[in-house]
Formats: structure tokens, C-alpha cells, sequence
């Protein structure tokens, strides 16, 4: 009798906490277009899909794409989405439907550093629904993870507390109901038509960006982009991969750097049979694309949404018109 | 005996050997203490003593030292 | 598997229900498969280095044993047990040196003779230093005959690997954890509220404390010369952060053992409070200290060599300074080793040798301190001289601080050179050279008053428990109703004010 007593108690405190728990992740973590991404993949079917970092998020139109090919097409790219992230979110797709095509946006950035906090990190574990995946997922990455990530997702959002009113309203309105987009039309950024459109800034840009570093390289980037390959395969989806271009002054700085990324990628694409193009390679041009640096954010390549309909535009032909014929 | 207490005395004033019988354990004798324990009486009753003597058992009492030194000087 | 993973937190809560729930002779089996699984999980290759030492030093032990049987001589005898354990030692201590100085040397053969060796890429097993010390203090334990021979590989196999212990310590002892290692152990809430308690705040004082305290050591120590006025308040942040970060490991790490019933050795008895550099050495890092007193200190201090040169100081230097001199040379050396293990550095043998030297210092002033004090009329119990002593030892303690965390002894003079003489706190609030902008969080007014609070929380427990009062027995006496709101609130804590604990998400100490 004692003993049930404390066990009733422990029960007690256990549901305290995911009370507690669940409010705090209700108020404090804003709506994110993560929510709306994960619902498309579990309710449609998409042909291509398009896995990668932030420079594929800003830089690469579906919307484009489908009216060029024909397929229809889904943006699943993430700021902080690193290739154990990108096989998860694959999987999980398959769950619904198996695309034709995957193309993967390749940031040599991701293969040489680990993978931090930074980004979406936590967001695709917290906003991806209850399935197989999410608890492959869950094992291969969320555990290793600081535990405050998966018990207390709110972690990285505390400061918001003085916006919860505001996240509470959000999520009480339809739009969030609907899984809209009505809550991210800001000026400078805005979701829409499937991708994060950037509108161009004046003024100075950030110059930092990770430059690739063979003896840094991050095993488990590899690990995964190689499972992808072969999860790929197994499938029968045909796999590509693409770098984006960067600005014209990135270019001239860190020239040397982008060739030894170039071409060590290359040769690694090669090797695992993946079709690669660098649009950072001479001969790889881009029609009536502006690649100075007043079109894009910053000298790491995150480009506004104009270039990014142009570039989609090229990417859509080169990629694809080529196969037709 | 006499000797050792005499010893003891000159290293470590503050202590009453005659019945303190937590010398280790209170802390009264530190390692510096301890060793300069050891070498007198190593000096004053030709006596080897090893580190697997230097246990709180040995040392926590002068009558403990003592019987220490008797078995030493035995061996 | 870090120590505040999510799948640590499941790896714990799994290997402890299965362990009351199993028949109780084999409890201790079920220990070592987990600690196996967790060591596994850190890859196969330095499990190598794991089973080496728990092989070697079993087979040392029983094969001692054996010889003082077999050898009837007793001068033979010791001989032989003598050569079994220098083969032991060196054995094991050679992997170890090999691994974590081997690149020390190369760079400093490097830099004497001009030459270009490239350093070389070794694996660094976790907690080698940990389970090293415990297996060849058992081996030393065994050979002086305090110990007895374990003769059965897998138990002293636990012993080597129990896994809350082995990433960093405390370093443990085998006549008390074989005593409670293969002894049945039955549930106890009382024990699991203990345990449940102690891992929380041990998880507070890391996240809380030490990890707000990084935003300003990273920043201050990171750039020396943006911050030359702020020296004082990067080496307190530390002294903060090092002994958060490491004392708080403990409590989880004993925390856990506790959920197992295992008792652990304390490691720390607030290192702050204490009197001089011997008492501090006696409250921080408690297990290295005695280890180094046990296995070091003594031998070397009675090693016939070292009775030479006693004899030979008691002639020249009189008495009373001959009879010290030996010992304080001992000290030093068992320093050199301590800064010596802390890194392969100079700056950590420099700040080995500092402390050593403190310790040498007063052991040979102690007489004339004596004298002193009773021609001033000072008594140690005064409250004045004991604060006056406190305050002392923790000023003697930051300047060690700045060798340990500076990034070499050049910057850690120039850094307490201008704490001397560019103190500048204004330059905390100067903008455009946030604190922190290196460690990617900006500093914040918040965090420096999460970390005041924080202290100020563990200044109150650390005063209560130096009296000598069990906060924890005391604490389970409480209601139901308040003790589920401090576990609440301290579990909630961790998050709301906690910082996230670095992209290795690791502790200072976990990787010697």
C-alpha cells in the first residue's frame, strides 16, 4: 500500500511535468513553416523532392520548377539540416509516397563541421509527426542530443516569453488550423510559393562563411549522405546533387577554396554514381542571372527570391530537359 | 614509548598523545606530519618503515605507532 | 554517451530497472554488461585500450599472489612480486603516457632542435587516466598487501569499468567497491529520492552555473587583449565554471552509482572554504589527491634514494629543516605529476609546480609560523583569521586558475599583469565588444545574474552542509507537496536558465 501510494505520486509528477512541459512548448515556440513542410509530405505526393541547407531553402523555387517540369515538386530544405537530418525527412516522406527524384543541395560547410546547434536543429524532430521515422530519427540523432532538446523543446525558444502572446494567438487562428503561410509574410522574408523568398537588402553583408576543410571532415555527413545514396537506390529514385552559386565576390576571395571543394566533391559524387553540378564551376552559367552581391544577403550565397526563380529556372533545364531528349 | 611521545611532541605540539586515538582520522597529523614521524623514528629505532605501513591504523593512536615500531623492530 | 545526453538519461533508467528486477546474485554481472555497452558505444578501438589494463593488471595481481605462495624464500619472494609490478606499471602507465604526451614531446623535441616531426593522430580512450589510476592503485594495494587478489576476471573487470565513474572519476578504491559491488542490493526509495535529488542539482550547478559562467571565461581568456581590463572577471567566472562543471559531474556521476546502491568516494568538500593550498588539495579533486598521496607521495618519500638525501640534509641543514626537505621535494614532484596529468602543457606544469611549492613553502615555515602566532596572540579559531585564511587560499587558488585556463603561460602572466594594472570593469557594458560574441551567445546582464543567484544558492547550501548538516536527510523529511515542487523546479530550472552545454556537450573533466 505504501509503495502504490508512491508510485501514484511519481505518476503525478511525471503528468505535472508534461503539463507544465506542454504549455511551455505551446507559448514560447513560435509557428514555423517546419509544421507546414512536414504536413505537405504526410498528406501529398510529391515526384521530386529537394533535401539540403539554407542556401536551397532561399534559392530554389518548387513552384519554378513544376512549371518547368511538370513534377510536382517540394522544397524540404532547412537551415541546420545536415545529411542525417536530410535522410530522416526522405524516409518519412517515402512513408506517404516515393519520389521520382531527389536532388541534394550540397553545402561543403555541412561535410566539415559538427553538427551544432544551429538552424532548424531541433525544430524537424519536434515538428515531424508520430511515425517509424521520428523514432529512427530519434535514435539516430535526438539521443546523442543535450537531454533538453527532446524533453523540453521550449529550451531554445525560452527568450520568447515576451512574445507568448502573440505565438498563442498565432496558434489559436486559423491559419495555423490550416497550416497556412499567412504567418510569415514579412517584409524582407516571406514564405511562399514553397521556399523562404528573400528580398534584397542594401548595405553591408556578412562576409564570414564556413569554408570547406578536408581534414575537418564531419564522418557522420558522409555516413548519411551515403546511406542516402544507397536508400536511393534501393527505392529506385534517382539522385542528384547541386551546389548553388554563390556571389561574384565570394567567388573572387575564397576562389581557391571553392575549387578544392569542387573538386574533391566531384570525385566523391563520382565515386558513389551521383550526378553533381557545381554552379560555382566555370562553364556552369546561369541564364540572366545577376551574381553580384546586391542579389543575395551575404557573401555565403543566400540570394533573393528573383535570382532564385532565375536560378530554379536553369536548375529545371539542366537537371532536367536534358533527360527528356 | 617515552621517545616516541617525545618525537611526537617536537613534530606536532597541539595534540594530547597520551589519549587521542583518531590522530588520522580528525585530521591532526597531515601527510607532512606523518612523514616526519617516519623519519625520526626510523632514525631513532633502525627500523624500515615501507609504504604499506603507512596505513590510518598505524598512525591514528601513539599506542598504535607504538606497537608499529615493537613489530618493525622485530622483523 | 555524455553525461547529459538524452540516451545517458535512458541508458540509466533502463540498466536500473533491469537491475532491481533480476535476481540479486546477478546484479553485479548486469553492472558490467552495461558498462561494457557504454564504453562500446564510444567505439570499439579504445575498448581495446580498456581490456588491456583490466587483463594486465588482474593477471599482475593474481600472478603476485602466487609468487609470495609458491616462493618460500621471503627475500625471493619480494623480488619477484617487485618485478611482476614494475612490469605492470610500466606496461600500463606507458600506454598512457604514450597516448596523451606523445605529441608533447614531439612538439618540444620540435621546437628545441628545429626539427619538423608531425605529431600524430592518436586515440584517446575515454577516462584512460581514470580507470588507469584505479587499476595500478589496486595493483600497488595488492602488491603492499592491503588488498587481496581478485582471482575472477570479470568481477575486477567492474571494477575497472563501472560506467557512472569511468568518464571522470571520483577514482575509486577496490576494498570499498568490491564490498559493495557484489553484494545484493534491494530498491529503496529513500536511496532513489537521494539519488533523483543529487542528479539534479548536479545537472543545475552545470547547466546553470557553469555553463553561463563559459559565455564570460570563453570571452574574457578568448581574447586577452579585447578584455584587458576584465582579467579578475574571467578568472572568477572560472573558478565559478571549473568547479561547477566538475563538482556538479560528480553529484550525477554519484548520483547514478547511488541509484545502484553503490556509495562512491566523494570528490569534493567545498574547495572554496578551505584554509590553505594542503586543505584545498584536501576539499578539490579529492580521490586524485589521496591517490597521489598514497601511490606517489609515500613511496617516493621512503624510497631508499630519497633516505639518502635525508640523511645528507639532517647533516647539513640541522634537524629540523633536514627532516622537511625530503618531503617537500616529494611534494613537488607528486605536483609536477598532478600538472602534469592536467595537460601536456607547460602552462599546467607550471601550475602543478606553483601549488607544489605553496605547500613545500608553508610546510617548511610551519615552526616559524607556529612561533608567530602565538608571539601575536592568533588563535586558528578566531573567526577574523579564519576568514582572513579563506580569503587568502581562494586568492592563491585564482592565480593557479589563470595557468590552468589561459591559453599559455605568456598570455597567463600578461593576463594577471593587467589585471594589476588595466582593471577596467566598464568595458562589460562598452558596445561593439559584446562578451561572448566568440562563443556565439551574447552576453547578457541576464546570465551574469543567473550565475550570481546561482552562487549565491550554492554559497547557502555549501555554508549548511560545511556545519555539518545532511541537507539531503533533511530534505526527504519535508511534505510530499514541497518536495515535489524543488524537484519540479530544479528540473525546469535547467532549461530556463540553463545554457546549452557547448557543441560537444561535454565536461571539462571527462576528457583525461
Amino acid at each position: 500500500m505504501h509503495s502504490f501510494k508512491k508510485i501514484l505520486l511519481l505518476i503525478a509528477g511525471v503528468l505535472a511535468v508534461f503539463a507544465v512541459n506542454f504549455g511551455l512548448n505551446y507559448g514560447l515556440i513560435p509557428y514555423s513553416y517546419v509544421r507546414i513542410m512536414m504536413h505537405q509530405i504526410k498528406t501529398q505526393e510529391y515526384d521530386t523532392l529537394i533535401l539540403g541547407t539554407s542556401h536551397g531553402l532561399n534559392g530554389i523555387s518548387p513552384k519554378v520548377m513544376e512549371e518547368k517540369t511538370g513534377k510536382k515538386t517540394m522544397n524540404l530544405c532547412l537551415g541546420g539540416e545536415y545529411p542525417r537530418d536530410a535522410y530522416y525527412l526522405l524516409k518519412l516522406a517515402c512513408e506517404k509516397s516515393i519520389p521520382e527524384v531527389v536532388v541534394y543541395e550540397l553545402d561543403p560547410g555541412y561535410f566539415c563541421t559538427p553538427e551544432g546547434q544551429r538552424g532548424d536543429f531541433n525544430r524537424i524532430f519536434y515538428e515531424m509527426p508520430l511515425s517509424r521515422t521520428k523514432v529512427e530519427y530519434f535514435l539516430a540523432k535526438e539521443a546523442e542530443l543535450d537531454f533538453r532538446a527532446a524533453l523540453f523543446p521550449w529550451f531554445y525558444y525560452r527568450n520568447q516569453f515576451r512574445n507568448a502572446k502573440e505565438i498563442i494567438a498565432v496558434k489559436q487562428g486559423e491559419d495555423y488550423k490550416n497550416y497556412g503561410a499567412e504567418a510569415f509574410q514579412n517584409e524582407g522574408q516571406s514564405y511562399a510559393d514553397g521556399f523562404l523568398r528573400n528580398t534584397p537588402v542594401p548595405g553591408m553583408k556578412q562576409e564570414e562563411l564556413t569554408l570547406w576543410e578536408e581534414d575537418e571532415r564531419n564522418k557522420d555527413s558522409f555516413q548519411y549522405f551515403e546511406k542516402l545514396v544507397s536508400f536511393c537506390r534501393k527505392q529506385g529514385i534517382e539522385l542528384l546533387a547541386v551546389t548553388m552559386p554563390v556571389p561574384r565576390e565570394a567567388l573572387e576571395k575564397y576562389g581557391e577554396n571553392f575549387q578544392q571543394a569542387d573538386e574533391f566533391f566531384s570525385e566523391y559524387f563520382k565515386g558513389l554514381g551521383v550526378e553533381y553540378k557545381n554552379y560555382n564551376r566555370k562553364g556552369q552559367e546561369i541564364k540572366d542571372f545577376d551574381d553580384s552581391l546586391n542579389a543575395f544577403t551575404d557573401y555565403e550565397g543566400h540570394m533573393n527570391f528573383q535570382q532564385a526563380e532565375v536560378f530554379s529556372a536553369q536548375l529545371a533545364e539542366d537537371f532536367f530537359e536534358e533527360k527528356k531528349e | 614509548m617515552e621517545k616516541l611521545i617525545e618525537i611526537l611532541e617536537e613534530i606536532q605540539p597541539d595534540a594530547d598523545y597520551d589519549t587521542c586515538e583518531t590522530l588520522i582520522d580528525d585530521g591532526i597529523l597531515d601527510s607532512f606530519a606523518i612523514l616526519s614521524i617516519v623519519s625520526e623514528l626510523q632514525d631513532e629505532f633502525d627500523i624500515v618503515i615501507t609504504p604499506a605501513d603507512i596505513i590510518p591504523d598505524n598512525f591514528n593512536s601513539a599506542k598504535a605507532l607504538w606497537a608499529m615500531v615493537e613489530r618493525l623492530q622485530e622483523e | 554517451m555524455s553525461l547529459i545526453s538524452m540516451e545517458f538519461l535512458l541508458f540509466v533508467i533502463l540498466a536500473a530497472a533491469g537491475y532491481y528486477w533480476i535476481p540479486e546474485k546477478y546484479q553485479w554481472v548486469w553492472l558490467l554488461a552495461f558498462s561494457y555497452i557504454y564504453y562500446v558505444s564510444g567505439g570499439i578501438r579504445v575498448t581495446c585500450f580498456l581490456v588491456f589494463t583490466t587483463f594486465t593488471s588482474w593477471a599482475a595481481a593474481a600472478w603476485m599472489e602466487q609468487a609470495a605462495e609458491r616462493i618460500k624464500d621471503k627475500k625471493k619472494a619480494r623480488q619477484a612480486k617487485r618485478r611482476i609490478l614494475a612490469l605492470a606499471l610500466v606496461l600500463n602507465f606507458g600506454v598512457l603516457g604514450a597516448l596523451k604526451y606523445t605529441n608533447f614531446a614531439i612538439d618540444t623535441v620540435n621546437s628545441l632542435f628545429g626539427a619538423e616531426f608531425g605529431s600524430l593522430k592518436l586515440l584517446l580512450p575515454l577516462g584512460i587516466s581514470f580507470y588507469t589510476f584505479q587499476s595500478m592503485g589496486y595493483i600497488l594495494d595488492v602488491y603492499w598487501g592491503r588488498a587481496k587478489a581478485e582471482h575472477n576476471l570479470f568481477r575486477f573487470a567492474l571494477f575497472v569499468s563501472f560506467f557512472p565513474q569511468i568518464l571522470q572519476g571520483p577514482i575509486g578504491r577496490y576494498d570499498s567497491l568490491s564490498q559493495q559491488f557484489y553484494a545484493p542490493h534491494a530498491f529503496s526509495w529513500e536511496r532513489s529520492q537521494r539519488a533523483f535529488l543529487r542528479i539534479l542539482w548536479g545537472y543545475f550547478k552545470k547547466m546553470v552555473i557553469a555553463d553561463n559562467a563559459v559565455i564570460f571565461v570563453d570571452a574574457i581568456f578568448g581574447h586577452p587583449d579585447i578584455y584587458d581590463g576584465l582579467g579578475i572577471v574571467g578568472v572568477l567566472a572560472y573558478s565559478v565554471q571549473l568547479y561547477c562543471d566538475f563538482s556538479g559531474g560528480m553529484d550525477v556521476v554519484i548520483g547514478v552509482a547511488e541509484l545502484f546502491g553503490i556509495r562512491l568516494d566523494e570528490n569534493f568538500k567545498r574547495p572554496y572554504f578551505a584554509v590553505s593550498i594542503t586543505d584545498f588539495w584536501h576539499r578539490w579533486h579529492i580521490t586524485l589527491g589521496t591517490w597521489m598521496k598514497d601511490y606517489v607521495f609515500y613511496p617516493v618519500s621512503l624510497s631508499g634514494w630519497m633516505k639518502s638525501f635525508s640523511k645528507f640534509a639532517k647533516k647539513t641543514f640541522g634537524k629540523q629543516t633536514g627532516r622537511t626537505l625530503p618531503i617537500c621535494l616529494a611534494n613537488l614532484i607528486v605536483f609536477l605529476v598532478v600538472g602534469i596529468w592536467h595537460g601536456a602543457a607547460w602552462k599546467f606544469i607550471i601550475y602543478g609546480l606553483y601549488n607544489g611549492l605553496i605547500i613545500a613553502f608553508s610546510g617548511l615555515m610551519a615552526p616559524s609560523y607556529r612561533k608567530w602566532k602565538t608571539a601575536l596572540h592568533i588563535s586558528d579559531d578566531s573567526p577574523g583569521f579564519h576568514l582572513f585564511q579563506i580569503v587568502r587560499t581562494f586568492l592563491l587558488v585564482n592565480i593557479s586558475w589563470f595557468f590552468d585556463r589561459a591559453e599559455d603561460v605568456e598570455t597567463a602572466f600578461l593576463m594577471m599583469k593587467n589585471t594589476l594594472t588595466h582593471f577596467n570593469l566598464r568595458q562589460m557594458l562598452e558596445p561593439g565588444i559584446e562578451i561572448g560574441e566568440a562563443s556565439g551567445t551574447t552576453y547578457t546582464l541576464a546570465a551574469l545574474g543567473v550565475i550570481i543567484a546561482g552562487c549565491l544558492l550554492l554559497f547557502a547550501v555549501s555554508v549548511l552542509e560545511e556545519q555539518g548538516k545532511d541537507l539531503a536527510e533533511i530534505f526527504s523529511r519535508q511534505h510530499w507537496l514541497l518536495k515535489g515542487a524543488v524537484y519540479l523546479g530544479l528540473l525546469l530550472l535547467l532549461p530556463a536558465l540553463g545554457q546549452p552545454s557547448g557543441e560537444a556537450g561535454g565536461f571539462i573533466y571527462a576528457q583525461f
